[in-house]
């Protein structure tokens, strides 16, 4: 469970988010929207305890992230957008020590069995340096779901990855979140948001746009009328003429 | 204190660095780079570390004391002055994205910086003592006094970096440069009283007199013991005895940085994502673009765009256009450089004979060890853009033109700067250097054709890291080879220019015409070559990692 309660985050005088609140039971999947800079990245910086909040609080697996960080953290996995590898470890290093990191026991059963799942057997002792972009992404995915989280959080996730490598991530999202994770998909990928999430988010200017069950976005902008495709309401919800709380906030 | 994955971490990353260190030395390029080192060691430093323990220091330990103290103000100062509470605790990008959000409390990740940290100063401390060997009295004073020197400077820093963390930018401003004020206002009181009271303006005679004024007790008395550590003439009592002190002192400050306990992750994730970037922009080659860039949102001049000359055109203007973009601080540090050779020359500047020998000697060594390096505004700095360089409608050897103008033009302007200073303190050109002058644009196509052309057939980044084995090995090749290449243009160009003389009878200006018009010849012989390697350069296999 990923609990989010009145988040603020100002830099000297920009607001980066503008009170938003949510939750992410488990079993759900957030599909986080909105342009660049509407503080996707902040919002899920700050449930990782990377970034403190200017107000707010967060909560996850029942551990407040100010106060209980640490539990908080075990319960977590996220995987930034363009995830930063130890240029010089191997892949099965960067997995021994999120093993020791996390505490993760019988880790090398589970580090193999996500090599395999990533195909990344092949590269299992090659440095980081030297991997391409999207084998990097994977390394990164494997290392988030070696301690099987209860929350996960995911910055853009698909990019770089192959096909195959798309379809095995969304797979074990899906079969995360069956398994009782709350997990939140920041993406600019709407059909992927539409396909994966329950719940999706809109967020503009910091400010939350609609938050709701996936199946009553188009009800919450009825107004539009008919059968919108989710990109129509995206674009509708983001324009600057209609900057005051969508529906849903 | 330390989670024992941080400790985990630390020891593969350790591995890792062996690791890799070995394996730059697989392969014929390792083994080659290898032999290299080992020869530079065996030739260069071997004899000067062995006769630094055999012989007795060449600096008398009370001149240790008198100025390392100094040298750790300025630095501790020159620290402070540049202090922002923006700056943070630089992590790696890797580290951030690994240990942020990871089950860590702010003290273990302090704590692993700081191993980390320790670590890599033994090192750097081991390393310099045998540099210095000559200058110490015990190598092992000079490695714990360095060790605790360079500790103390670097916990300072993250010290400053928490308390900035710590308390609100405004007050730690103020307070920055309250302290400031403070310490320049002794130190002008210390310097002015020390000059009037020194018996003559030898810098060591002004130096003690500063130390033993009440200014300079006061601000030289937390380095005191360091300087007195570097310079330890018995093993007991007095590295003993200062060495644990100096210990004591820089414990102090692990326990304040630990205990300060500031949130330092946000200003950290900031300080770590510029520090990523600027290494990204280096690895890509444009190292002054990185350092000088512009504050976002201001305009630029753009250069006046140069004619097409077969393609040649718009490729060295896009490398003036990057050049110009770095040149302010490009400029500065070339200031700081040369303002530091012309010290020897103004203490000799009675003799004119030596001046001119001496600013020949350093003109060379700067023009082919540092402006080669500094000025890669060429194919060095397209590493990553070899692919667009080959779609261009342009011609190989246009392109290379193209590519080596730009650093032609400026080491060839910098170069003349550096005359013209010379020909100021001397009050006039002496003709060697005028000659100079002429031969300059050929020879620096030639270091520079040389640079392009090993780097097009053994491609490599700029910065591969501190433990990249193969491109220090490949530095010393490059350097010799540069040095062997221009010893044979100049054997043959002095070999026609000396055939020219007597053919039209003892001509001086047939002499230097010839021998000119060579050194150009030669120069442009190796165009072809460099065109050449260029085409055969693959991008898909042979850009570096």
């Amino acid at each position: 469970m990923i609990v989010v309660e009145d988040f603020h985050k100002t830099y000297g005088e920009t607001v980066a988010v503008s009170g938003i609140s949510f939750r992410v039971g488990p079993g759900e999947i957030l599909g986080l929207v909105g342009p660049n800079g509407a503080g996707k990245t902040t919002t899920l910086r700050a449930i990782s305890g990377i970034i403190p909040p200017t107000h707010g609080r967060f909560a996850v697996g029942g551990h407040d992230v100010a106060t209980a960080a640490i539990e908080a953290k075990r319960q977590l996995a996220y995987v930034p957008d363009d995830p930063k590898l130890f240029e010089m470890l191997t892949v099965a290093e960067h997995l021994q020590f999120v093993a020791a990191a996390y505490r993760v026991a019988d880790s090398s059963e589970k580090s193999a069995r996500l090599i395999e799942q990533f195909e990344l057997t092949e590269k299992e002792n090659t440095i980081a340096q030297e991997l391409s972009r999207g084998m990097r992404q994977k390394v990164a995915l494997c290392c988030a779901y070696l301690h099987s989280p209860k929350a996960m959080l995911f910055d853009e996730p698909l990019t770089g990855l192959d096909p195959r490598a798309i379809r095995t991530l969304k797979d074990s999202m899906m079969r995360q979140a069956e398994d009782g994770a709350a997990i939140i998909i920041s993406s600019h990928l709407l059909a992927l948001v539409e396909d994966m999430c329950s719940h999706l988010m809109i967020l503009d200017h910091g400010r939350k746009r609609f938050f709701g069950p996936m199946n009553e976005v188009r009800t919450a902008f009825a107004e539009l009328g008919g059968e919108k495709s989710l990109e129509e309401i995206f674009f509708h919800a983001t324009e600057r003429d209609n900057l005051a709380d969508g529906p849903g906030s | 204190m330390m989670h024992p994955s941080l400790l985990k971490l630390i020891r593969l990353i350790s591995r890792a660095k062996v690791r890799r260190l070995l394996r730059g030395l697989r392969g014929v390029k390792g083994i080659v780079a290898a032999c290299f080192i080992c020869g530079f060691f065996a030739i260069g430093l071997a004899p000067v570390i062995a006769i630094g323990f055999l012989k007795e220091s060449i600096t008398s330990p009370e001149t240790i004391r008198s100025i390392a103290p100094l040298g750790m103000l300025a630095i501790c100062v020159s620290n402070l002055l540049v202090a922002k509470p923006e700056n943070g605790i630089p992590f790696l990008p890797a580290e951030v994205d690994f240990l942020f959000p990871g089950p860590f409390h702010r003290r273990e990740l302090l704590a692993y910086k700081i191993l980390g940290m320790l670590m890599a100063t033994t090192g750097a401390s081991i390393l310099f003592s045998l540099f210095l060997i000559a200058h110490l009295t015990h190598w092992l004073a000079g490695f714990v006094g360095l060790f605790l020197i360079l500790s103390f400077i670097q916990l300072v820093q993250v010290s400053v970096a928490l308390v900035a963390a710590t308390v609100a930018g405004r007050a730690f401003t103020r307070g920055r440069k309250l302290f400031l004020l403070v310490v320049g206002i002794c130190l002008v009181y210390g310097l002015a009283d020390a000059l009037a009271s020194a018996a003559n303006r030898d810098i060591l005679t002004v130096i003690a007199q500063f130390r033993s004024s009440w200014a300079g007790m006061f601000l030289l008395a937390p380095f005191e013991v360091f300087g007195r550590t570097l310079a330890a003439e018995t093993y007991v009592p007095e590295l003993l005895g200062w060495g644990s002190l100096g210990l004591l002192i820089n414990a102090g400050l692990v326990l304040l940085v630990l205990l300060l306990d500031a949130n330092f992750l946000e200003t950290s994730v900031v300080a770590s994502q510029k520090m990523y970037e600027r290494l990204q922009t280096i690895r890509r080659g444009t190292v002054w673009v990185s350092i000088g860039s512009s504050k976002p949102g201001r305009s630029h001049r753009r250069l006046p765009q140069l004619p097409w000359w077969g393609g040649a055109g718009p490729i060295a203007w896009r490398q003036m256009s990057t050049a110009r973009r770095g040149a302010r601080r490009m400029f500065v540090l070339l200031f700081f450089i040369g303002a530091a050779s012309a010290v020897p020359f103004m203490m000799r500047i009675d003799n004119p004979q030596a001046l001119v020998g001496a600013a020949s000697g350093m003109l060379v060594m700067f023009s082919l060890v540092f402006l080669p390096q500094m000025i890669a505004f060429d194919f060095r700095a397209d590493v990553d853009r070899m692919e667009t360089l080959k779609a261009l409608p342009i011609s190989s050897t246009a392109i290379v033109i193209g590519e080596l103008l730009t650093p032609l033009i400026v080491a060839t302007a910098i170069q003349i700067v550096l005359i013209a200073a010379v020909a100021l303190l001397q009050q006039g050109l002496p003709w060697e250097l005028l000659i100079a002058v002429v031969f300059i644009p050929p020879a620096n196509l030639l270091v520079f054709g040389m640079e392009n052309l090993m780097f097009l057939w053994y491609p490599y980044r700029q910065f591969g890291g501190f433990s990249d084995m193969q491109a220090y090995g490949r530095q010393m090749m490059i350097m010799l080879l540069k040095m062997l290449l221009l010893g044979l243009v100049a054997g043959i160009a002095i070999g026609l220019g000396g055939a020219a003389y007597w053919l039209a009878g003892r001509s001086t200006m047939a002499f230097a015409v010839v021998s000119w018009l060579s050194v150009c010849g030669l120069s442009i012989g190796l165009l072809p070559a460099i065109a050449h390697a260029y085409r055969q350069f693959d991008p898909s296999t042979d850009t570096p990692a």
